[in-house]
């Protein structure tokens, strides 16, 4: 096994001198990565028993994270990264629920009952030492059947995150992938802006350090650092998540930085019109993927200016068949839940310390998503499943309000969610991020609504947010909105049915 | 909001009232029915009623709802110009 250490090991001899990481200012070799990497190696063999396999990292700089991602491949542990965003309490019943042997960290936290390791690298300093040492390093012990390299926690704003597994063999597959799909190569700068807990990060660590690309990290997340990067180390592709590209697009639509080639973005809902300037901008190409953590990139749409279907998410990948299961009770006939059947699909769900399979008997992975396909393939995502809401009896999709008003340009972002009523059932409300004077823009969206959408999709209510509450994946946290806004309408429906004798929701 | 006569009250109202696709403008005179003569269906009687509320920065109560002469663009106004 031992596949992605390996895997960079092929890289370091074919490019010992490329540049493999930027932070910052500071630079590293790939032959000088390496050296970091077979230190920790040794640190860590050391220190874990032959029967520990189980390590969880919990860091707060992604560089740590990474040297003990490749040291443990080596040494053929199970490894899982942890969001810092999860609290003390969760992290604490992670550890238990997740059988952890070793937590390895540069935080001060103290867990009950599992060991840790404390180390800490940071491209400032300089490892002058070890890479003056000729290291001779640890043998690696030998598992039988390791089919766990990578376990990814879901955001879990449930409390309940969803433990994913992964094999080395799948993540290489996903990584051979990527590379056809965006045609990477060694001259590429990939920009990685998303934590090693998401997948999406994961993607864009093994993408450029297994192909010899250059990867730029960015531990911080804002709007000018990400352009000072792509602009200072000439960043040629990257994938933001959704929030990133909602903060970056209004400027993106403008950026020439003379490097840029492609930027991808994975599946948000963005402002129709900034979509479009985005699509039409003469400085990089747009495209937009869909898939999930289970089964990576399903499907995939490059546009071009004359792209028909810019309202697609595209369509499905080599290796990838997409199925529409139509729901017969459904008031959209051609609209279902979204089947994915992939050759890149993880190994399965870890519960209880048993693997369960994600597919079904016949292989499709249910997306919890809706959508349609047209004749040529192209997939349209509709929403989730769950945020479906019934109105009046009508199925109603928040996507579709969303993007109606999302024509309005002084809208940041926006959200539909929906609201219980005893007599109407889900009633839309629509939840707003605008820099513009709140009274106005309520009163140009409802014109909008009037004119757009039938009455069960136009929003009862517009609320104004500074912020949105976010997951770790930087996805709106719809169960938290949920919360804040649950007594937001007034109990009007019961009154207004006497009002009238029966309830006519044409 | 003080300063708006009843007669602005209404125009206003009746501005919102129209701006659904369904309400039936022709004839339709600020003392008719709006639950029974404007064409408005439930979710839109529902969304003007919110809209009302929003615009005037007030609550309605719910039983007053029951009331005929919150029905019409005339009970609205003095509603809203009393509250």
């Amino acid at each position: 096994m031992a596949l992605i250490y390996k895997k960079l090991l092929e890289v370091v001899k074919k490019y010992p001198n490329k540049i493999a990481i930027i932070q910052d200012d500071k630079k590293l070799k790939y032959s000088e990565l390496l050296k970091i990497i077979n230190y920790q190696i040794n640190q860590l063999a050391a220190q874990i028993p032959k029967q520990k396999k189980t390590i969880a990292i919990l860091t707060n700089d992604f560089f740590t994270t990474l040297i003990n991602v490749f040291a443990l491949s080596y040494l053929n542990r199970t490894i899982i990264p942890i969001n810092k965003g999860f609290s003390r309490s969760q992290i604490q019943n992670l550890l238990v629920k997740m059988r952890v042997d070793f937590i390895i960290t540069n935080t001060n936290f103290r867990f009950k009952s599992t060991p840790k390791i404390k180390c800490s690298f940071n491209l400032n300093h300089n490892y002058k030492q070890i890479q003056n040492q000729n290291l001779t390093i640890a043998k690696a012990d030998n598992f039988k059947n390791i089919t766990k390299f990578l376990i990814t926690l879901t955001s879990g704003s449930t409390g309940n995150p969803k433990a994913i597994i992964f094999s080395e063999k799948t993540k290489i597959n996903r990584f051979q992938q990527a590379v056809k799909l965006f045609t990477i190569s060694h001259n590429d700068v990939i920009l990685n802006a998303s934590p090693f807990s998401h997948s999406l990060g994961q993607r864009l660590t093994f993408l450029p350090l297994l192909s010899g690309a250059t990867l730029v990290l960015l531990d911080k997340f804002n709007a000018k650092n990400w352009f000072d990067q792509v602009h200072l180390h000439k960043v040629t592709f990257t994938i933001p998540v959704s929030t990133h590209l909602h903060v970056l697009a209004e400027k993106l639509t403008q950026l020439n930085s003379g490097s840029l080639r492609l930027i991808i973005s994975s599946s948000s809902s963005i402002n129709h019109t900034t979509k479009m300037r985005l699509i039409n901008n003469k400085f990089f190409v747009f495209g937009e993927m869909y898939g999930a953590s289970e089964i990576g990139t399903a499907t995939l749409i490059i546009y071009k200016k004359d792209t028909a279907e810019f309202k697609s998410v595209g369509q499905p990948c080599p290796n990838v068949k997409v199925k529409i299961k139509k729901n017969k009770k459904s008031d959209y006939a051609e609209i279902g839940e979204i089947y994915i059947k992939s050759q890149y699909a993880a190994e399965g769900y870890l519960v209880n310390n048993k693997i369960l399979k994600i597919s079904d008997k016949y292989g499709f992975f249910h997306t919890g998503d809706c959508g349609f396909t047209d004749e040529n393939k192209f997939l349209y995502f509709s929403g989730r499943l769950k945020d479906v809401l019934i109105v009046g009896g009508i199925n109603v999709f928040p996507s579709d309000i969303e993007a109606v008003l999302a024509k309005n340009k002084k809208i940041i972002q926006i959200c539909v969610i929906g609201i219980f009523d005893d007599v109407f059932g889900d009633l839309p409300i629509a939840i707003i991020k605008s820099d513009h004077d709140r009274v106005k823009v309520e009163s140009e969206l409802r014109n909008l609504a009037y004119s757009k959408l039938a009455s069960f999709q136009r929003p009862f209510k517009y609320f104004f947010v500074d912020q949105f509450p976010c997951l770790s994946s930087g996805k709106i946290d719809k169960n938290q909105l949920q919360k804040m806004f649950a007594n937001s309408l007034p109990k009007l429906g019961d009154k207004l049915l006497s009002a009238r004798d029966s309830i006519d929701s044409n | 909001m003080q300063k708006d006569s009843i007669k602005n009250i209404q125009n206003q109202i009746f501005n919102i009232l129209k701006k659904n696709r369904s309400f039936r403008s022709k004839d339709f005179k600020y003392n008719n029915n709006i639950v029974e003569d404007s064409g408005l269906d439930s979710f839109e009687i529902m969304s003007f009623i919110i809209e009302i509320e929003s615009f005037y920065s007030i609550s309605f109560n719910p039983e007053d709802l029951l009331h005929e002469e919150m029905h019409s663009i005339e009970g609205l106004a003095k509603y809203i110009k009393s509250n």
